[in-house]
């Protein structure tokens, strides 16, 4: 028997929708999701999508949600990046002792990895990578750091990140970005959902 | 035709409708903090109603170089010279809008100073103050409309019921809650009764404007403007879009009452 989950849509106050986000291609998710009819735009977040209506919603879009399910999970046609990092990170030794590698092991590990765009939140083009090596897989810093600088390479849990302006946070600091900002006023966010990056040392 | 700032205490930025459709790329709409006071303005002064306009959270003083049509949400005058004083007192925000809209550089679609993605900058003494001298608008001078005031601030529960202690609504409803001065565009900060969190963990979802996100401590902040996308604080409410104006408004130190609002009521009003 085939079942089709209905997924829950939930009220985030009266001007936007929450609910599970479906196993599918995030980039096919916000493509899909932002052609239906009333919405303004949406967040694909690591386990929930949020739409945004400039007005009450009209529907309870409880049949749509539940059509993402049937979206492939493949990506679509992401752009590929390869990123300029130097990796000099302020934790990088930390790092190393807390997995058990040298540091040399640690960067060629995370250069070795070919990311992927998951979901994009916090900050302004703050895009979370999956696909970090699991030998690097580390639970978020004990006391986060009032300061990251713009730029930082951080990895925590399963993913790894670029913080596009300096913020307080609570990742590992493995390098920084070396050829460009990651978020520009001309251009917005430079990866988007479903981007593959590669870091270049 | 153009004003210089001769001091700005608080925070002043200019300010317009903000930036839709960028909330994927991890950036809110920003814009005005209490939206029908911008309109408000910007009608006073003939302009079109998102047009940008000066946002003074605190204290801003201009002295005029030239004559000037300008407009606060309260007051509407044409200066020759001389100095103005401009306050957010007895509400949080206030804005100045000048005939024409205050000239800055459109950056993916709006003027809004946006902080925490580096749009816009803050307005210190010396700053210009210019006119862009954009269209009249055709429903020129019509007030915008008055928001009504004293009443609560009207709250969709959810969408994080799991996340708290079963009484966390009735807690939030309780007791008037006091604006915290360590509010900004981004959160605005509440002291009062604590709503009670359940054991479950923190879990980064996406956010909206008016969110009330509750951290361990049990300690109400409401998201503002240039909210994060995402937030790990779980959700007990949302403010009723209506009513976000109202909550806005209520100057650093006052007080916020909340209720229930009914999604069908708020249905029906709209």
């Amino acid at each position: 028997m085939n079942f089709v989950t209905v997924p829950l849509v939930e009220r985030l106050g009266d001007r936007a929708l929450r609910f599970a986000r479906p196993h599918a291609a995030p980039a096919r998710i916000l493509e899909a999701v932002k052609a239906w009819p009333g919405v303004i735009d949406a967040v694909v977040g690591a386990t929930d999508i949020a739409i945004y209506f400039d007005a009450e919603p009209s529907e309870d879009y409880e049949a749509r949600a539940a059509e993402l399910a049937t979206l492939p999970s493949e990506a679509t046609v992401g752009r590929e990046h390869q990123i300029c990092v130097a990796y000099d990170g302020e934790d990088l030794a930390a790092v190393a002792a807390a997995t058990r590698m040298t540091i040399d092991e640690v960067i060629a590990a995370h250069a070795a990895g070919t990311y992927e765009v998951a979901s994009i939140g916090f900050l302004p083009g703050f895009a979370y990578l999956d696909g970090l090596d699991p030998r690097l897989e580390l639970p978020r810093r004990e006391t986060p750091r009032p300061r990251v600088p713009a730029g930082a390479l951080a990895i925590a849990g399963t993913q790894t990140a670029v913080y596009p302006f300096a913020s307080p946070g609570g990742w590992h600091l493995i390098g920084r970005v070396i050829d460009g900002p990651m978020f520009t006023p001309e251009h917005g966010a430079r990866l988007a959902l479903g981007d593959r990056v590669r870091f270049v040392p | 035709m153009s004003l210089v700032v001769v001091r700005a205490l608080g925070l002043v930025t200019v300010q317009d409708g903000g930036r839709v459709g960028h909330m994927h790329e991890g950036l809110a709409r920003g814009g005005a903090l209490v939206r029908s006071a911008l309109v408000a303005a910007n009608r006073a002064v003939a302009n079109e109603d998102f047009a940008p306009a000066v946002e003074v959270l605190g204290k801003l003083i201009v002295r005029a170089e030239a004559p000037v049509e300008l407009a606060t949400d309260r007051t509407a005058r044409r200066v020759h010279d001389g100095e103005l004083v401009i306050e957010s007192e007895p509400e949080r925000a206030t804005y100045l809008a000048i005939r024409g809209g205050v000239a800055a550089p459109s950056i993916l679609g709006s003027a809004s100073a946006h902080l925490a993605a580096q749009l816009g900058h803050v307005l210190a003494a010396g700053a210009r103050i210019e006119s862009a001298r954009g269209a009249a608008h055709a429903h020129a001078l019509t007030s915008a409309p008055a928001a009504i005031r004293g009443s609560a601030i009207r709250v969709v529960p959810g969408p994080d019921a799991h996340a708290f202690a079963p009484d966390a609504i009735a807690a939030l409803v309780s007791a008037p809650y006091r604006i915290s001065p360590q509010s900004d565009r981004v959160g605005t900060r509440l002291v009062g009764p604590v709503v009670a969190r359940s054991s479950a963990p923190d879990r980064s979802r996406p956010t909206v404007r008016g969110a009330i996100e509750v951290p361990r401590d049990g300690q109400p902040i409401v998201l503002g403007p240039e909210h994060p996308t995402t937030g790990g604080y779980p959700i007990v409410g949302v403010i009723c879009a209506a009513d976000l104006d109202r909550f806005f408004a209520i100057r650093i130190g006052g007080d916020a009452c909340f209720e229930v609002g009914h999604v069908a009521t708020s249905r029906a009003r709209s």
